[in-house]
């Protein structure tokens, strides 16, 4: 380092004698070597630049002398201290004016003279192994100084050159500090520089702020910046101050980026470039411009760094100064990271702009699409097209010319933007300009520099006009439709290379969506354009279309033929209309439909044939249209009709070949009120369409009966699966109640509380329960009396039969007129549930079969309400239990480690009668009844030994009247001090729980009895009940077959008596449920075998019981399986439609397995309803014995329904 | 009950008799064949039997007994089937025995198998007759 700026780098240097510090001890030096060595002066030189230069003295008195020292500057070598400096050795010089040993100076010698110097001694000042200077004295004797003098002197120059050589290090040391101080510096501006400008998004702000950054951390006297445009070169963007101006030059004037100044050569290298004095330097080629600016403005050093973004440099940041070498590499790498950092931040500054102009242009094309789909008015879209493209492609003109006609010429502007300067367009011939060939090529054509762009055919009225509005850059969309083209839709730029790729691409959508706006409006004002009669058709045809629709619905060929008429009407008005069937054997048109005038005269009179125009029409297979009815002599006259002058039209209906009828419309009047030919053949269209339709619907009634048939299968299967919903088969009951009866309502009403009264409805059909409904007294009314002699009871007139003791009721059954009732109790197993009523307005209007009837479907009322009543009552129970277990509250207790209580909460005295006083102090025996005390000791010797752990016993407690209540106590020690202390723990009162568990299995046996005797009584009925009845008609048979046909009656008997053994086996059979005792001598296999016969014989039902030989099992084992085998065969009867059912019993290890398995409908395990009783059953009788029961199913394969016996009940019976 | 004439037919009425147990099925088909006065020309034990059994052969009678087994069934049955075939007339029979009157419209009526034999034919005769 050579010469740094003063200003930003202090002059110091442990050389220079200008520091204080430095000097004094220099000073000092001297003056001290002059004393000691009794001389008359002394003097100290320094080296600097290679040159000898006075530094201080002391003791020169000569004015001239002095003023002669001070400028001394002389050679390494000349003069005594320079010999000293050049040899590195102390030199004496007895008399320095004769002395040869070394060269002497004019200016020394004449120094040395006036200040009278004789002797002379100088030594050289070193430090580090280098001579920076000399320290001598002198003497105006000669020989004046002695071997101890001399050495003297080497000693204090040797001892001045150490402390400066330590103020240097101490200086070097300082300056190194402050250096890294300023780094430091230089770092936390960049970091906020960084920050600050990764926040600005505008690239030019990022640029100026960079730059103003860089001269502020470079001490530079001004900077720029500088751009790479599109020719090329780098262009002037603007400097850091007002004294920073172009180069004289225009904006936008170039400079080569490749070999013109230091931001040229920075660019081009891709590094920076700094220069210590700019005009002398040839590392770099020199322009004129710039050298002026250099010059003018006294600039020296400069500096460059390019600016590098993600497609190469886009420019430069330069900083200069007046300073010679003002820039050191530590700067350049100050400069490159801030221009790095600005050309990030200016390329993010861009994608961010371009990001945003996308958006913005995203958007304006939703408005416009928005726009179109609303508007019908196409000068709106347009105008609002141009606006849209001014504004997103920056461009200053923006217009739509349409393609005329004959596709030759764009015409005058139809949308223009901005809104003036419209007067002077001109209309552009088809591939002329870029427009005409825009249009002609059918896609976005672009110019940047129109007039000298020879890439499309100029004309001089274009180019003249281009000039004349100043424009550089054009762009042109064509607007095409699926028609073909439309128009243009072109932009304008004063600007060069305005538009880009991008904006070719914006504009194109744009068009697209200004040549939608165009076809809309134009298909928009063609719809306008449909005439009257066009509107007609289409809803003619529309009405056909719904009437079409409609049929599909519609299944009674009558509701066809009214919906045709209607349709006709809505479309041809008429004030009378006829449909005929032709019944061509009887030879009579047959009217089946008449609307509006002269309806039922019509009606009333079928036409024979050959008569009237009607049946001409059918024969001859034409359709007549007369506007003078009056003047034809076909036209015969209904009889009952008015004879006046109509107008009608009469086509027939067709279907297939045959000819199925006619149609005729007519409307009173003369001329005025004519049927046009549009009329004739709205009619025809309609009668054909009525034709089809009919038959349509015929064979649609047809296929419905079908389908009903079908359906009525499935439908049943359905109901029985709902069955076990009480109020859907209430709501059912009540339903077949009133329509198998026919009558006007069906009503179920429950037994009220107390047993006194019928409640009000719970069910009731087709009218549902309503709050008019009354309670009926037991004993009172026909349902009164039904219910109070448990039997139907019923009443052709009820008002007037006296036989029915009558109440306020009457009013009621008065007031809606109601003759006939009929009323059946609904009898559960142990009680009257209620009854079901049917009324009729008529009289006599029940018999006795209905009674039957109704007695049926109360039964099956009666059954489900007593199944449901059942199960609410076990679920009752059930959530009592909960409830009570739940909150029955606990007894918590303490004893101390002799087990004596010392405490009990209040639950005690409230849960056993005890009161904590007559126990506290007692040993914990005294609550432990006899049969459990020996548990009680134990579980409190385990505590003693497992403090920590629970102990659970059942205790008998003894309660203070002597009973014992049955408890479960949980409980742990105590400890203390690591030492058994007692314990405590908790009483749980478990009697409530036991009593309500009993009840709980009481009651599931209950039900289970109910349901088997409701199961015999069933199979009775089904079996020996039939076979018996079987037997009195065979007997019947046989009385009228005896001396008529003696063979046949020979084998009824033998049937006869078949039919006998039946009923004995069937009885026997019963017999045997009702015992299952008997279980125990024939054992489970051979009971099973005939149940099975028994059923297989009665239902049809093919039953294979495959089972092998296994022991005899425990007798409630074999039960349970007998009975699960029972009702899983039941189950198959009545529900599965099975054609084959199979049994088997095997035995699994150690486990007894019997299965029913059957090929019949199957269901949805999941979807059996809670009440189905059957497999509940099942399920209860199983868990009874330990067992699993398994239900296999899905709908339309069978069912499999399996139980499984574990060896505890299986060993039993061995 | 007074005896009614019973009204002559031109043709025996056709019958079905759906009944679950085959041995009344087959008694009930002696009885009325015996006498000439009825066809019998089907018979069925369960709801889909019966179905395809009218189906296929288009009886002027249907002699049923609800209880197939369920009285459900039947009941959905002879809904099912008046639905079906509106001209079909229906016998009901059981054994719910409040009185032996057969007695009903002209679609449906009630015979019980508790009364006598010949009440059968007579319900059937009679309710074709209308």
């Amino acid at each position: 380092m050579t010469s740094a700026p003063p200003r930003r780098r202090p002059a110091i240097s442990a050389a220079t004698p200008e520091h204080l510090d430095t000097h004094a001890m220099l000073a000092h030096a001297a003056e001290v070597a002059a004393r000691l060595l009794r001389a008359d002066g002394a003097m100290v030189y320094l080296v600097a630049d290679g040159r000898m230069r006075f530094a201080v003295d002391a003791g020169i008195q000569n004015p001239e002398a002095q003023q002669l020292i001070r400028d001394l500057k002389l050679p390494v070598g000349v003069g005594l201290f320079g010999h000293a400096v050049a040899t590195g050795e102390v030199v004496v010089s007895r008399d320095y004016r004769r002395d040869k040993r070394f060269p002497h100076s004019p200016v020394a010698d004449r120094i040395v003279m006036i200040a009278n110097m004789r002797s002379m001694a100088a030594a050289p000042l070193i430090a580090e192994g280098e001579v920076f200077g000399a320290l001598g004295a002198y003497s105006s004797r000669i020989d004046d100084f002695d071997e101890a003098e001399i050495a003297l002197l080497r000693a204090l120059a040797d001892h001045a050159a150490a402390a400066i050589a330590n103020q240097r290090l101490i200086e070097r040391l300082a300056r190194s500090q402050e250096e890294l101080e300023r780094r430091v510096e230089a770092q936390r501006s960049l970091g906020e520089i960084a920050a600050r400008i990764s926040a600005i998004r505008e690239p030019d702000d990022v640029l100026q702020r960079t730059l103003d950054e860089a001269v502020r951390l470079l001490d530079a006297d001004g900077g720029r910046i500088e751009l790479v445009e599109q020719d090329g070169g780098l262009h002037w963007a603007f400097g850091h101050s007002a004294i920073d101006l172009p180069f004289e030059r225009e904006v936008g004037e170039r400079l080569d980026v490749a070999d013109e100044g230091v931001s040229g050569r920075a660019v081009a290298d891709r590094r920076v470039v700094r220069t210590g004095d700019y005009l002398t330097d040839p590392s770099f080629a020199h322009a004129v411009a710039p050298d002026r600016y250099i010059r003018q403005h006294g600039i020296r050093s400069v500096m460059s760094a390019p600016l590098i973004g993600e497609e190469g440099a886009i420019g430069s940041l330069t900083v200069h100064s007046q300073t010679r070498e003002a820039f050191e590499p530590a700067d350049a790498e100050l400069l490159g990271v801030l221009a790095s950092h600005a050309a990030i931040a200016v390329t993010n500054a861009r994608l961010y702009e371009q990001l945003r102009e996308r958006i913005d242009a995203q958007q304006a094309m939703a408005a416009i699409s928005a726009e179109i789909a609303e508007l019908h008015d196409p000068a709106a879209v347009l105008q609002r097209t141009v606006e849209e493209a001014l504004r997103l492609l920056r461009a200053d003109t923006a217009i739509i010319n349409p393609l005329g006609d004959d596709d030759a010429l764009l015409g005058w502007p139809i949308a223009y933007a901005p809104a003036d300067g419209r007067a002077d367009d001109i209309p552009v011939r088809i591939g002329e300009g870029i427009s005409g060939r825009a249009m002609a090529e059918r896609r976005v054509l672009r110019t940047g520099d129109y007039l000298s762009d020879p890439a499309f055919e100029h004309t001089e009225e274009l180019d003249k006009y281009i000039r004349r509005r100043g424009m550089t850059s054009v762009m042109t969309a064509p607007l095409v439709s699926s028609a073909g083209g439309l128009g243009a839709l072109t932009v304008q730029s004063a600007r060069l290379n305005a538009f880009d790729e991008g904006d070719a691409e914006l504009l194109r959508l744009l068009a697209d969506q200004a040549a939608i706006a165009i076809t809309n409006a134009r298909l928009y004002d063609k719809l306008g354009e449909e005439s009257a009669a066009l509107a007609r058709q289409t809803d003619s045809q529309r009405r056909l279309l719904q009437i079409n629709e409609r049929l599909l619905s519609t299944l009674e060929p009558a509701s066809v033929l009214e919906l045709i008429a209607d349709g006709l009407k809505s479309v041809v008005w008429y004030d009378y209309l006829g449909v005929y069937r032709a019944e061509h054997q009887e030879g009579l048109l047959r009217p089946v439909l008449a609307r509006d005038r002269n309806a039922e005269a019509v009606l009333g009179f079928p036409i024979p044939r050959g008569q009237g125009v009607t049946w001409w029409s059918v024969e001859h297979r034409e359709p007549v249209l007369l506007n003078d009815a009056l003047d034809d002599p076909r036209v015969i006259q209904i009889p009952n009709t008015p004879d006046e002058e109509e107008a009608i039209i009469i086509v027939q209906l067709i279907s297939g070949e045959e000819v199925i009828g006619a149609m005729n419309i007519a409307r009173r009047g003369g001329a005025e009120v004519a049927f046009s030919d549009a009329d004739f053949e709205l009619v025809q269209l309609f009668a054909s369409q009525a034709a089809v339709a009919i038959t349509n619907a015929r064979l649609y009634y047809q296929l419905r009966q079908r389908a009903d048939a079908q359906r009525s299968l499935a439908e049943i299967a359905a109901q029985i699966a709902s069955l076990h919903e009480p109020q859907t088969v209430l709501d059912r009951a009540v339903a077949d109640a009133a329509r198998l009866l026919r009558a006007d309502r069906a009503q179920i009403n429950l037994l009220g509380e107390g047993g006194t009264h019928l409640d009000r409805p719970i069910a009731a059909a087709p009218v549902p329960p309503s709050p008019d409904d009354v309670i009926v007294p037991i004993g009172s009314g026909i349902a009164g009396m039904a219910a109070a002699q448990r039997r139907v009871r019923w009443t052709g007139d009820y008002l007037t039969d006296a036989e029915f003791p009558h109440d306020e009721g009457d009013a009621r059954i008065e007031g809606q007129g109601i003759h006939s009732m009929m009323s059946a109790p609904l009898v559960g197993p142990d009680r009257l549930i209620g009854t079901i009523t049917v009324q009729a307005t008529e009289t006599n209007a029940f018999g006795s079969g209905d009674a039957e009837l109704l007695k049926l479907l109360a039964d099956q009322a009666a059954i489900t309400l007593t199944n449901a009543r059942l199960y609410a009552e076990l679920e009752e129970s059930e959530r009592r239990y909960r409830h009570l277990v739940d909150n029955s509250p606990d007894i918590v207790w303490s004893v101390d480690e002799a087990g004596l209580f010392t405490f009990f909460s209040d639950s005690l005295e409230a849960r056993t009668g005890w009161k904590a006083e007559q126990l506290l102090g007692r040993p914990f025996t005294t609550l432990a009844g006899e049969a459990t005390l020996a548990s009680a000791v134990s579980a409190w010797e385990r505590l003693q030994s497992e403090p920590n752990r629970e102990q659970r016993v059942r205790l008998d407690l003894p309660l203070p009247d002597g009973r014992l209540a049955q408890t479960e106590v949980a409980m742990t020690g105590t400890m203390v001090d690591g030492r058994f202390a007692g314990a405590h723990g908790s009483v749980r009162d478990i009697s409530e729980r036991e009593r309500l568990e009993g009840d709980l299995r009481g009651q599931a046996a209950a039900l289970a009895a109910s349901q088997e005797r409701a199961h015999l009584a069933r199979e009775l009925h089904d079996s020996v009940t039939q076979a018996l009845f079987s037997m009195g008609l065979t007997l019947r048979t046989l009385e009228l077959l005896f001396g008529v046909d003696d063979e046949a009656a020979r084998t009824k008997l033998v049937e006869l008596r078949e039919l006998q053994k039946d009923a004995l086996a069937e009885m026997r059979a019963l017999i045997f449920e009702l015992r299952p005792s008997s279980l125990e001598s024939d054992g489970l296999v051979q009971a099973l075998r005939t149940h099975a016969t028994a059923v297989q014989r009665r239902t049809g039902l093919v039953i294979v019981v495959d089972a092998e030989p296994i022991d005899r099992l425990a007798l409630p084992a074999e039960e349970a399986l007998y009975r699960i085998g029972q009702e899983a065969l039941h189950n198959v009867v009545k529900h599965a439609n099975a054609s084959n059912a199979t049994i088997r019993i095997l035995r699994e290890g150690d486990r007894v397995r019997l299965s029913v398995t059957d090929d019949g409908a199957g269901f949805e395990p999941d979807q059996v309803p809670r009440g189905h009783l059957g497999l509940i059953g099942m399920r209860q009788r199983v868990d009874l014995v330990g067992g699993e029961l398994r239900v296999e199913s899905q709908p339309g394969h069978g069912t499999i329904i399996e139980a499984s016996i574990p060896p505890d009940e299986v060993e039993l019976a061995e | 009950m007074p005896p009614s004439p019973r009204p002559v037919l031109p043709s025996p009425p056709r019958v079905v008799i759906i009944d679950a147990d085959r041995r009344v099925q087959q008694s009930l088909a002696d009885l009325l064949g015996v006498g000439g006065e009825v066809d019998v020309v089907g018979r069925a034990g369960d709801v889909r039997a019966a179905l395809q059994e009218v189906e296929r052969s288009h009886p002027d009678v249907v002699l049923v007994d609800p209880r197939l087994p369920d009285i459900d069934a039947g009941i959905a049955l002879i809904r099912g089937l008046g639905t079906a075939w509106p001209g079909l007339r229906i016998v009901m029979t059981g054994w719910n025995d409040t009185d032996g009157h057969s007695q009903g419209d002209a679609r449906t009526r009630y015979v019980s198998k508790g009364g006598s034999p010949e009440e059968f034919v007579s319900a059937i005769v009679a309710c074709c007759a209308i």
